[in-house]
């Protein structure tokens, strides 16, 4: 089974992967970033901006990554929030390269939970890197300091 | 009262968030220890004590399995009650580390009432010093 994002009338495995993707960077922003992203997801063939890209490779029952990216702005914010800073200037950029690793880690994992409830999985140190090259479909939210965007891409 | 934690994960940040999220719920924390995989929390726990230890699962050299297989071959780490924090929530990975002595398993991400939930049962005598600040 393939479980990518695609923009058109995919089948049915390619239409939850969006839905669940999208309430896995929900759920992770709300719960731990205390972040609610406004409303309206949009997909696009790159993200709107890529200043940090992380990749989280995965195998098991589904093999694949899931990359996130996002500006620099909305990546001290949320690791303002995260830390618990009130001064998101005192956020360092190895901080916010660590963030955005953890970010990903916890987008991939309940993503995979919401995809195969049932599956097992284990998830690679996530790397900050873009995926490797083909087409693939970016869902991007919209936060009050900048996009983050999320991709997903596997197969059995 | 306060107690005694050791907080594993390769991710600083994650331990420096968990580490928050106790504080903030107004858990006494006479010490907490941090140690980036189960490896090099052993090698601590040769010179420390502590009460409770949270640890992720996915980690280098030394997994979160492989910590908890560590503790439990040992008689005196053994009794030191241990909470799993991880995303990989699958029913499988949780029924395997439960049975390889995990007191309790957290899912990230987690709001901080559940963290605070869970080590209330845990260690019923540790109870925070406010209704916590949210």
């Amino acid at each position: 089974m393939n479980t990518n994002i695609e923009a058109g009338a995919g089948g049915g495995a390619q239409v939850t992967a969006r839905a669940e993707c999208e309430a896995a960077l929900v759920e992770v922003l709300e719960t731990m970033f205390f972040e609610l992203p406004a409303e309206g997801s949009t997909l696009a063939g790159a993200p709107p901006d890529a200043a940090i890209a992380v990749t989280a490779a995965f195998a098991g029952d589904l093999n694949g990554s899931l990359s996130l990216a996002s500006g620099l702005h909305a990546l001290r914010r949320l690791t303002a929030n995260f830390l618990g800073r009130e001064d998101a200037l005192t956020v360092t950029d190895a901080e916010i390269r660590q963030v955005a690793c953890e970010l990903a880690n916890m987008v991939c994992g309940n993503a995979l939970s919401r995809i195969e409830p049932h599956g097992r999985f284990r998830i690679a140190t996530p790397e900050l890197r873009m995926p490797g090259p083909g087409p693939r479909h970016w869902i991007t939210f919209p936060l009050e300091s900048g996009d983050i965007s999320v991709t997903l891409e596997s197969g059995s | 009262m306060t107690k005694r934690l050791m907080i594993v994960d390769d991710s600083p940040v994650m331990r420096s968030f968990v580490r928050r999220t106790l504080e903030i719920a107004g858990f006494g924390i006479e010490h907490c220890a941090e140690a980036s995989n189960g490896a090099e929390a052993i090698e601590k726990l040769s010179g420390i004590e502590v009460d409770l230890i949270l640890t992720d699962i996915n980690m280098p050299v030394l997994d979160g399995e492989g910590l908890l297989r560590a503790l439990r071959s040992d008689p005196e780490l053994s009794r030191i009650p241990v909470v799993v924090v991880s995303t990989d929530s699958t029913d499988q990975r949780i029924d395997s580390l439960m049975g390889l002595g995990a007191r309790g398993y957290l899912k990230k991400p987690f709001p901080p009432e559940k963290l605070s939930g869970i080590l209330s049962g845990i260690l019923p005598d540790w109870e925070p010093r406010s209704e916590g600040n949210f």
